[in-house]
């Protein structure tokens, strides 16, 4: 860990042409930050203004597999498979209006009816990960840090903990994690690296549950430690990171239904659990066949 | 973990290793399968049976409570199913000369623009992995500096590279990573475009194709499988077993959800006779379209429900079909 910590500071304290810059603002907002603690507010906010980045330019460096896969095939058949001929909206709840929680659940907002213009999309992949080991030393979350910017290809965001837990050592302002939103080209290249080359090796993954999703057309993946050495930016330079950690996928989609999201991701080629279902029996070999059988086809 | 997820996993797998042209077919096989698993729980079963091979999502049998060959007739109009069975794209397409020069331009912006790679991190200093990087940093520099004159002078890396001492010893290591790391690309233009052999599914690579067949008769000959929906028979059902009689069964297909994608009216010729008694009553048929897609397999031909058959994009459609056909199922075809 030592030698990487080392190795690390090096990297950063060097002078960079333009990014590298940004690279120690990071970390510069990481050591300011854990510096004044939790009391003094005024001044982290001043010291957040300082260092504010310039806004993330996005390039069209061309035409992404997925994404033409998604105009070819995958769009044209949701249309199809959501197609609802007798649509008929609740005139009960308003469109648009969510409310938040009703018991532990969340309510669905209204259905809209299917429309070429509503067909669903994806918006954005958003990669995260909370490292537990940052508390003791904010440079253990360097790992983390260069970990998800070297499976993302951006440069990840540090998260800041909102508020102090004192059993957990846990002060309000610390560097805890970081972040990353994925749009466009780079989101379909992620795509594509995932499901062509992670998923597939992950042992004793299930897949996706059917019930995926959190009822408003978006769908998280967590993922463990070992998850992350499967990546081939990771796979080639495993020595290079002395700590591997979980992280969180989340696929933020235009659908209004976790249905809907499932058959957009699944359209990707994402791996859903199927549960086996007994075939449908014919009439005729029911009524042949034992009472028990023709009860459950019945049923 | 499920034997189909450990099926898919090892497909999926599979078409890693494969080439390009090859890998697409089996990709989609899967994810369309997934689509079949989500969508409608009933036809699971029929996805988990997608080890026995050239089986669609329909079960032909399942669900007819009365096996019946009479034809159904609402309202004096015959109910015709057709199955638009497609081959979806199978290579990204063509960029457009502007594409590639805004695509080209936009990727420099970016490299200019780019974090800078810590190579002191990633590669151990006066290493075989250093010296390569180097060596395709300098390539790379050189081929972006045609637009970024100013900033990188292609005269500098060039005399840079021979400059250093590591570069000049070519080891052994070297020239067998060459050789291990060698990718050929397939043609993006077959054997079947170069011939114009319509048969194969192997041609247009980067075109959604459709399946016409041609039937015995002068007029109306070719047009999409289609047939006669039977009495208690839903829609896919019926263009299931038109596919299956007209083409055999030697093909993967699956079925897009249970609603047509488009439908046809037309009112029946003075002069036709009908084959069934029985018919006077009849107007005119209606014929409902199915989406489907095919994964594998070939149409068998055996001359008596077809005598030809065509895997066409939809502009070359138009020289088969009849211009009222054509005009009628052109919506529901894509343009790409």
């Amino acid at each position: 860990m030592a030698s990487l910590s080392r190795s690390t500071r090096a990297l950063l304290s060097q002078s960079f042409r333009r990014s590298a810059v940004a690279t120690s603002q990071h970390i510069r907002l990481a050591s300011t930050a854990t510096n004044k603690g939790t009391a003094n507010k005024s001044s982290k906010n001043e010291s957040d203004d300082s260092i504010i980045l310039e806004s993330k330019q996005e390039y069209a460096t061309g035409i992404s597999r997925l994404h033409e896969h998604y105009r070819s095939t995958v769009q044209d058949d949701l249309m199809v498979l959501t197609y609802s001929h007798s649509f008929k909206p609740k005139a009960k709840v308003p469109e648009g209006v969510r409310i938040e929680l009703k018991g532990n659940k969340h309510i669905k907002p209204a259905p809209k009816a299917p429309a070429p213009n509503r067909i669903p999309e994806l918006l954005k992949i958003d990669v995260n990960c909370m490292m537990k080991e940052a508390l003791t030393s904010k440079y253990n979350l360097l790992s983390g840090f260069m970990a998800i910017q070297s499976i993302t290809g951006e440069m990840p965001e540090i998260i800041h903990s909102k508020k102090g837990v004192h059993t957990w050592k846990l002060r309000a302002g610390n560097p805890i994690g970081c972040k990353v939103t994925l749009r466009g080209d780079k989101m379909y290249q992620f795509l594509d690296k995932l499901v062509e080359v992670v998923l597939p090796r992950m042992k004793e993954w299930p897949g996706l549950p059917e019930s995926a999703g959190d009822a408003t057309g978006n769908i998280g993946i967590g993922f463990p430690p070992s998850a992350l050495s499967l990546f081939p930016e990771i796979e080639n330079n495993f020595d290079m990171f002395p700590r591997m950690t979980g992280f969180h996928v989340t696929f933020a989609t235009t659908a209004n239904t976790d249905l809907e999201a499932r058959l957009l991701l699944s359209g990707f080629n994402m791996p859903f659990q199927q549960k086996i279902r007994s075939a449908p029996v014919p009439k005729v070999l029911a009524a042949e066949a034992s009472s028990s059988i023709d009860a459950a086809t019945s049923a | 973990m499920s034997s189909i997820l450990r099926r898919q996993v090892l497909r999926t797998l599979s078409t890693v290793a494969r080439t390009q042209v090859q890998a697409l077919p089996a990709r989609l096989t899967i994810a369309a399968r997934s689509y079949a698993s989500a969508s409608s729980p009933s036809t699971a079963a029929a996805a988990v049976a997608a080890s026995e091979p050239f089986k669609s999502n329909v079960s032909i049998s399942s669900s007819a409570l009365v096996s019946s060959t009479k034809d159904l007739i609402v309202n004096g109009h015959r109910i015709v199913a057709g199955a638009v069975v497609s081959r979806q794209p199978l290579i990204v397409r063509d960029l457009t000369p502007f594409e590639q020069e805004y695509f080209t331009y936009q990727k420099n912006l970016e490299r200019e623009n780019a974090a800078a790679f810590g190579a002191e991190f990633y590669f151990k200093k006066g290493s075989i992995a250093e010296r390569r990087w180097k060596q395709q940093e300098a390539e790379r520099q050189a081929a972006a500096s045609g637009i970024f004159s100013s900033s990188s002078s292609p005269s500098k890396s060039a005399s840079k590279t021979p400059a250093d001492p590591a570069a000049d010893v070519e080891s052994e290591e070297d020239r067998v990573a060459a050789l291990e790391t060698k990718i050929e690309f397939n043609d993006r233009v077959t054997e079947a475009d170069r011939k114009n052999d319509v048969r194969s599914l192997e041609r247009a690579l980067q075109r959604t194709l459709y399946l016409i067949v041609k039937k015995p008769r002068d007029q109306h000959a070719w047009q999409f499988p289609q047939g006669g929906v039977h009495l208690c028979e839903n829609l896919q059902e019926a263009a299931g077993r038109e596919l299956q009689e007209e083409c055999g069964s030697n093909m993967d297909l699956w079925f897009v959800g249970r609603v047509p994608i488009g439908h046809y009216n037309y009112k029946l010729p003075k002069d036709y006779v009908p084959k069934i008694q029985n018919t006077s009553a009849i107007k005119g048929t209606k014929v409902f379209f199915m989406k489907a897609h095919i994964f594998a397999g070939q149409v068998q031909v055996d001359d008596k429900e077809i005598v030809d058959f065509a895997w066409v994009t939809k502009q070359e459609m138009k020289d088969y079909v009849s211009s009222d056909y054509y005009e009628a199922t052109k919506d529901m075809l894509s343009d790409f």
